[in-house]
C-alpha cells in the first residue's frame, strides 16, 4: 500500500493509519437562532492540538463570536490585529483577561467565520489559540487573532457565543495526531 | 425578549442568568464600531495636527497612512 494514496480493497495497516494526521472528532450542526453553542466531550487527553471550523451558516446581524473553553469565565488574553477593507491602516483589539477568547471569528447576514486552532485544550496545559477572522461584510474588517488562557486546565467542552442569534451551518472539530 | 442557547443537540430557552450575559454580549461595540471610533479619532487628530503646521509626512508618519 502506497501511502497516503490508497487503492479500493487495500487492508489498512496500522503504520499507514497511525501517520494519519487528523481526525474528525466531533460534528455539531447548529440550531435556528441561537446565540450561544455548547460542544461537549469534543477534547480529551487523546489529542494535543485541534482545529475548529464553522461551515456554513448565518447570524442576524454583525458581531464577534467568542470561544469559552468549559465554563471558564475569566482568564482570556489575545490580540486581534486587523484592518478595515476601505483603509490600509492597521488596528489592534485586545482580551486582557476576558470572560472568553472574543475575537476568535466573526459572523454576518453573509456568514459565520470561525476556524481556529487551539493547542492543550485537553491537556493541563496553558491553551493558546489562533485563528481567521474575516468580517463577510464589504463594510467589514479582516485580521489574525492569537491569544492563550491563563491556567494549566484540561477542557472537554467548548461554547460558542456572539452578539447576533446565529443558524444553520456545522461546527466540525479536528483532531492533529500526536 | 426570548433567547435560545444549544447544548449539542438540545436547543432550549436562556435562563434569566443566561439571558442578561446575552444581552450584555449584544449591547458591547461591534469591532466595525470600535473600528469607525478610531477613524474616526485618527481624522480629529489629523486635522489638529494639520492645524499646528504639521506636513501630511510628519502626520501619516505619527498617525500611521
Amino acid at each position: 500500500m502506497t501511502f497516503p494514496v490508497f487503492a479500493s480493497g487495500d487492508v489498512l495497516q496500522a503504520s499507514d493509519m497511525n501517520a494519519v494526521g487528523m481526525w474528525l472528532v466531533k460534528t455539531q450542526t447548529i440550531g435556528s437562532g441561537v446565540t450561544s453553542v455548547a460542544v461537549t466531550s469534543a477534547f480529551s487527553s487523546d489529542y494535543d492540538t485541534y482545529k475548529i471550523i464553522v461551515s456554513g451558516g448565518v447570524a442576524a446581524g454583525a458581531a464577534a463570536v467568542g470561544l469559552q473553553l468549559g465554563a471558564s469565565t475569566t482568564g482570556y488574553f489575545g490580540t486581534l490585529i486587523f484592518s478595515a477593507y476601505s483603509s490600509a491602516a492597521g488596528l489592534f483589539l485586545t482580551d486582557d483577561n476576558a470572560t472568553k477568547f472574543t475575537y476568535a471569528g466573526v459572523a454576518n447576514t453573509g456568514g459565520i467565520c470561525l476556524n481556529v486552532d487551539l493547542t492543550n485544550p485537553g491537556r493541563a496545559d496553558r491553551t493558546f489559540i489562533q485563528g481567521l477572522y474575516a468580517n463577510p461584510s464589504t463594510t467589514g474588517e479582516a485580521g489574525r487573532y492569537q491569544a492563550f488562557h491563563n491556567s494549566a486546565t484540561a477542557f472537554t467542552d467548548f461554547t460558542i457565543s456572539c452578539g447576533q442569534a446565529l443558524t444553520g451551518g456545522n461546527i466540525k472539530v479536528y483532531g492533529f495526531r500526536n | 425578549m426570548t433567547y435560545k442557547v444549544q447544548i449539542d443537540d438540545l436547543v432550549r430557552e436562556a435562563t434569566p442568568a443566561e439571558i442578561a450575559e446575552i444581552e450584555a454580549r449584544a449591547a458591547e461595540p461591534t469591532v466595525q464600531e470600535h473600528t469607525d471610533a478610531i477613524h474616526q479619532a485618527k481624522q480629529s487628530a489629523r486635522t489638529k495636527l494639520a492645524a499646528l503646521g504639521l506636513t501630511d509626512d510628519e502626520i501619516n508618519a505619527l498617525l500611521g497612512a
